[in-house]
């Protein structure tokens, strides 16, 4: 059994006692486990990272860091984890003295210092801009600045709030890549975004989140054998009621759908499925306007999960 | 060895704040009133047949008064500047406690005030003939700028923390230096003062740190300093408690 490092149990928070942000969420994340907070904006993920990373107090729960209550050792919890937060931060000097106060701060010793600015500047592809001002940097270069200087100290857990806003394609990849290696020399990831391709490449599991609710977690495989097994067939149809022909096709009620104008049926053989419908609507006299075969991808348990939440299905 | 961490947070303050604006603030405007006011006032007194020297012997420890005050307001501005670049989150989310934080911030004040004041005390010495400093002087003057750094350093993160927009803080920053500065005895004497002003002047902390910085610049230190000492420190010693209470207070909600 391997040992939980994050321990959060019926958390609830709320800014201004009306209005609950968090309305009660649990999960453990395992030691040297990539854990994706995935949700829409306004979802509460940066909420529920400042509580975890012992910003903000939480209203009510049970919060439990490296074994630590976030209540009473803030202190020890802060000193063994590393946090890159969304808003952006940067220090007003150049990129390399940024590394370097960022080292001095976390107490690491001018020797250390040097050879870790090296690898980062290095790591980051930062060593053209090193004598640069923080300030004049791009939004991306001072993104990827404020994400190397994190990894100037060693660290137990590390907290990043949608980490790759702002970076390119390459450098993202990079990024992820990068952290992938350090999961590897053991280190545990609590990570949030709304890309889910992010959240497919490097978590090992998933929670979703949604105003204030996980509404689903699990393995990224398991969310998708249980959300998104099934692709999705959507169709416009013209000249015909959908309703009739949901009661000419033989499909389970669970898989068979109409939101707003469309048809959707959830199945396991997309391509027969189409054959069936197109000639179902065809012998009604219907036309069709559109139609769309979904990957199976994590969007599918996204809006899928998400989609329930909020009554599309 | 580290340092410890209060020191760690000075350390960086200073390298992020140490840019040519805050010396031209901390230095160049009390270096600029020492000059143009010590020949102005001078070429006045002059006609009534007192050398510029009296007043620039007046003005100095004045200034160096005043030094304090710019200085002090500095941590407010170091404040408002982390918020605004994200540093304060992001230094909060270190093994720092917020208490470090705050005393990183009057700490840092009480550094400027005394890079500060002994720029200005070499200035003055060179600009002012006939100056002899004492040991007990020198120390009386050291003491006071630490103090005053101090008090208005904790004074400064006491408004930082109630105000809720950086502009708003700018202004009533300045207003505040304006005030302090002219209701006090750093330019002038509060001899033959209206009552109203006398009052005024005798409720400003600034007054009491000019008129002991002054005996301790030329030579006179009485035993009222010592008694005036004694109160400013205490004064600071609540002032940073009241700063430690309200920025607590503050703090989550800025977040
Ligand atoms: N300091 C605050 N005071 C009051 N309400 C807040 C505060 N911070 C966040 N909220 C509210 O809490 C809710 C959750 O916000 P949070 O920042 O946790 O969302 P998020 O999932 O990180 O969103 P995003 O993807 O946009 O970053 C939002 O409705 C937001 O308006
Ligand atoms: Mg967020």
């Amino acid at each position: 059994m391997q040992q939980n490092v994050v321990e959060v149990e019926n958390l609830k928070h709320t800014y201004d006692n009306k209005k609950y942000v968090l309305e009660g969420i649990s999960f453990e994340v395992k030691k040297g486990e990539v854990f994706g907070l995935l949700g829409r904006n306004g979802a509460g993920k940066t909420t529920t990272i400042k509580i975890l990373t012992t910003l903000i107090l939480p209203t009510s729960g049970k919060v439990n860091i490296l074994g630590y209550d976030v209540r009473k050792d803030g202190l020890k919890i802060r000193s063994r984890i590393g946090l890159v937060q969304q808003l952006p931060s940067i220090e007003f000097t150049t990129v390399e003295k940024n590394l370097d106060i960022y080292g001095m701060l976390w107490g690491l010793n001018k020797k250390t210092r040097k050879e870790k600015i090296e690898e980062l500047l290095e790591i980051f592809d930062l060593k053209n801009l090193r004598k640069k001002d923080a300030i004049d940097l791009s939004g991306g270069e001072r993104r990827r600045l404020q994400i190397a200087r994190e990894f100037m100290h060693d660290m137990d857990i590390l907290f990043l709030d949608e980490p790759t806003v702002g970076l390119d394609v390459i450098m993202r990849r990079n990024l992820l890549n990068y952290i992938k290696k350090m999961v590897n020399k053991g280190l545990t990831i609590v990570f949030t975004t709304h890309m889910l391709e992010e959240a497919e490449y490097l978590c090992d599991r998933i929670a979703v989140i949604d105003k204030g609710k996980i509404v689903a977690i699990d393995t990224l495989d398991n969310l998708k054998i249980k959300y998104g097994g099934k692709r999705a067939v959507e169709f416009k149809i013209k000249n015909i009621n959908l309703n009739d022909i949901k009661e000419k096709l033989n499909i389970n009620h669970d898989n068979i759908k109409i939101v707003n104008d469309r048809l959707i049926i959830l199945t396991e053989n997309p391509y027969d499925t189409v054959e069936m419908v197109i000639d179902k609507i065809k012998q009604s006299n219907g036309k069709i306007e559109w139609l769309n075969i979904r990957d199976k991808t994590l969007e599918d348990v996204f809006l899928n999960v998400i989609g329930e939440e909020n009554g599309i299905s | 060895m580290a340092y410890p961490k209060v020191v760690r947070l000075i350390l960086r303050n200073l390298i992020v704040n140490s840019d040519p604006g805050t010396w031209l603030i901390l230095v160049g405007m009390p270096t600029m009133f020492l000059v143009f006011f010590s020949y102005g006032y001078g070429s006045m007194l002059s006609s009534l047949g007192l050398s510029y020297v009296n007043y620039a012997k007046f003005l100095a420890p004045g200034m160096l008064a005043y030094e304090t005050l710019i200085a002090g307001t500095a941590s407010g501005s170091m404040l408002w500047f982390d918020r605004r670049w994200g540093s304060l989150a992001q230094i909060l989310a270190m093994p720092f406690t917020r208490t470090d934080y705050l005393l990183g911030l009057i700490l840092s004040s009480v550094v400027f005030a005394i890079m500060g004041n002994a720029i200005l005390l070499v200035i003055s010495y060179l600009l002012i003939p006939g100056l002899d400093f004492t040991t007990i002087g020198v120390i009386i003057m050291i003491l006071t700028l630490i103090i005053g750094s101090l008090l208005f350093g904790s004074l400064m993160l006491i408004l930082a923390s109630y105000i809720k927009s950086q502009n708003a803080y700018n202004s009533i920053q300045i207003l505040i230096i304006f005030f302090i500065n002219f209701a006090s005895t750093v330019f002038y004497p509060a001899i033959s003062l209206p009552r109203p002003l006398l009052y005024l002047f005798y409720v400003n902390p600034l007054t009491y740190i000019a008129n002991v910085m002054r005996d301790g610049f030329l030579n006179k230190v009485k035993i009222i300093d010592l008694y005036e000492m004694i109160f400013l420190a205490s004064l600071s010693l609540l002032l940073i408690y009241i700063a430690r209470k309200s920025y607590m207070r503050s703090e989550i909600k800025f977040e």
